[in-house]
């Protein structure tokens, strides 16, 4: 996914930003995001503030800002070798988990002789379905199982992942990192400036869940992995279908972080952004008045670094598809659920246990508070965060 | 005044992320978690000073870059290599064998030489903004200078590696074909 259109506009300026610039622009920023991918993951730092706050204001100013210096081996070295670190839950929707399951991928993918040595299956063998989601299911599916093969990595992902193991083939499916999805307003809010909470978390005290009205272009992704320590395997496409629907009554008021906040007269927040890399993309088209059970097959959009599907993956391999969805127009909660064609046959459906609550909402912003009508509504002299109804 | 100490793993919490791709982005791989912490840690040490934690991002983001500049001067760590957001480095060389043999790993190369190239202002502007995610005006904050130097120096950087990455039929080749559609 790139970043937003008009970041080319806003990072150079009104006469600055001529057209002969944007392809180096794009190409610098493809180049970043692919580059991204290698960064480390954040939570050894965020265990390091955990522990940091454990301590005295007065241990910490004593430390030596010297890293080659033996107390600061000591005290500040904390995530790798202190007891200390525990992972820590991550704050949702980190973009950068995006990084962590490419660099994941990348391991499986240059590592896979290795991992076929700790592979713990062996049967290759199309069998009947054995596993499914470790998360509660709303539609009947396989017996569950707690964790994948060995051979496949593990997916890292600050939201839920719905995984399934279908004889020799590991499914995971969950959200991206730069779905970003908004936030529900209670029922009957008025059209007046919305006060939001502490700035705690993305969504300021708004509820996380139902996920509303995510980029579903760059939303879900689904790897299949082959978990099996001799055979290989051909992913050959998937299906999609709409697992449940459960319609909404009334408006549905939503505000998406990335469209900022109203705070000491001026637009705040933001920050919306960030890349993905996946091995194909797919789309998966529905009819604008599909309902439940309704089935589309995903059509390739971009084989990326892998080549166009159908592509086979030895032992330990796995395939990352981003299935870029345009749900039914209905406004309601959707579920959706996935069917990989492996070898020949499709693989049962697997749901994705996400709840996405999709269809026309009024968009809430922080712009919005910018107009007169509502800057009379917010008191003077506020240094409260406010978000404004479009319209 | 915000000096609570659950407001500080909150906002670092929310923040981690982009404080270790800066450091990244500005110290190479192998260095950034020292100077991530390092930068973590001035900020505790400094916590009770941030009024406002709505601003906490840019002034994490801040303390960061001081630190890796400090860093990259050889004031401090074990700072190897001068600004480079592109390292010629153990992660650089796995990050390439993605594309080895293809014409991704020569555009990716190429770029990378020419971002390096460019003067160290310049460099450092596109090393944030891209490479460290941060918006023109985290950047203006971060170094102490307006945003409108910023997007100049940016906009000075893009043209410097559009003359150095012209192909010879004189069309930039497209993002896609040349670096792998990510």
């Amino acid at each position: 996914m790139s970043q937003r259109p008009d970041d080319f506009y806003t990072d150079l300026g009104r006469f600055g930003a001529s057209d002969e610039l944007r392809p180096v622009y794009e190409r610098v920023d493809a180049d970043a995001r692919a580059w991204s991918a290698t960064v480390g993951d954040e939570t050894p730092l965020i265990a390091y503030a955990r522990s940091l706050s454990r301590r005295s204001r007065e241990e910490t100013m004593r430390m030596q800002s010297q890293p080659n210096h033996p107390e600061w081996e000591m005290t500040q070295r904390l995530p790798y070798t202190n007891p200390d670190y525990q992972p820590q839950q991550r704050p949702s929707r980190l973009r950068t988990w995006v990084a962590v399951a490419a660099a994941a991928l990348v391991v499986a993918l240059l590592g896979g002789s290795f991992y076929l040595l700790q592979a713990s299956r062996n049967n290759g063998t199309p069998a009947t379905p054995t596993a499914t989601t470790a998360q509660p299911t709303a539609t009947p599916l396989p017996t569950a199982t707690a964790t994948l093969a060995a051979a496949c990595p593990t997916i890292s992902s600050p939201d839920k992942v719905s995984s399934y193991q279908f004889g020799d083939i590991s499914l995971s499916i969950y959200m991206s990192g730069v779905a970003y999805p908004a936030s529900m307003l209670p029922a009957g809010t008025p059209l007046a400036p919305f006060k939001l909470g502490p700035n705690t978390d993305a969504h300021r005290g708004l509820p996380s869940t139902p996920d509303v009205n995510p980029f579903l272009d760059s939303a879900i992704f689904v790897t299949a992995c082959n978990a099996s320590k001799t055979i290989s395997h051909r992913i050959d496409g998937l299906t999609v279908r709409v697992a449940s629907f459960v319609p909404f009554n009334g408006d549905l008021n939503s505000w998406q972080f990335c469209d900022e906040y109203y705070q000491n007269g001026q637009v705040a927040g933001g920050g919306c952004g960030g890349g993905l890399a996946y091995g194909e993309k797919l789309k998966a088209a529905f009819p604008a008045n599909a309902g439940t059970g309704a089935v589309v097959a995903a059509t390739l959009v971009d084989a990326n670094t892998e080549g166009p599907l159908p592509l086979t993956r030895a032992p330990g391999q796995s395939i990352d598809m981003l299935v870029a969805l345009t749900p039914p127009t209905a406004l309601g909660t959707y579920r959706f659920s996935f069917s990989v064609r492996v070898d020949g046959a499709n693989l049962p459906f697997a749901l994705f246990t996400d709840d996405l609550l999709l269809g026309p909402a009024r968009k809430w912003t922080g712009a919005a508070c910018a107009n007169p009508a509502m800057q009379s509504q917010i008191p003077v002299g506020s240094t409260d965060a406010y978000i404004c109804p479009e319209s | 005044m915000v000096a609570d100490e659950a407001s500080y793993v909150r906002q670092v919490s929310l923040h981690a992320a982009a404080v270790l791709r800066v450091a990244t982005a500005l110290v190479g791989h192998d260095d950034a978690e020292d100077a991530a912490q390092e930068a973590l840690t001035r900020a505790w040490r400094a916590w009770g000073t941030l009024r406002d934690t709505n601003a906490a991002r840019s002034w994490l983001l801040r303390i960061t870059v001081n630190v890796c500049r400090e860093w990259l001067r050889g004031s401090m760590g074990t700072s190897r290599r001068m600004m480079q957001p592109l390292p010629d480095d153990t992660q650089a060389a796995v990050l390439f064998d993605l594309y080895a043999g293809t014409s991704d790993h020569t555009g990716a190369l190429d770029l990378r030489a020419a971002v390096r190239d460019l003067p160290g202002e310049q460099r450092l502007v596109v090393a944030l903004r891209f490479y460290g995610g941060m918006r023109a005006t985290e950047i203006a904050e971060a170094l102490d200078i307006p945003p409108a130097t910023v997007r100049t120096r940016l906009h000075r950087a893009l043209i410097t590696l559009r003359t150095r990455l012209q192909p010879s039929d004189g069309r930039l080749r497209s993002t896609r074909q040349a670096e792998g559609g990510w």
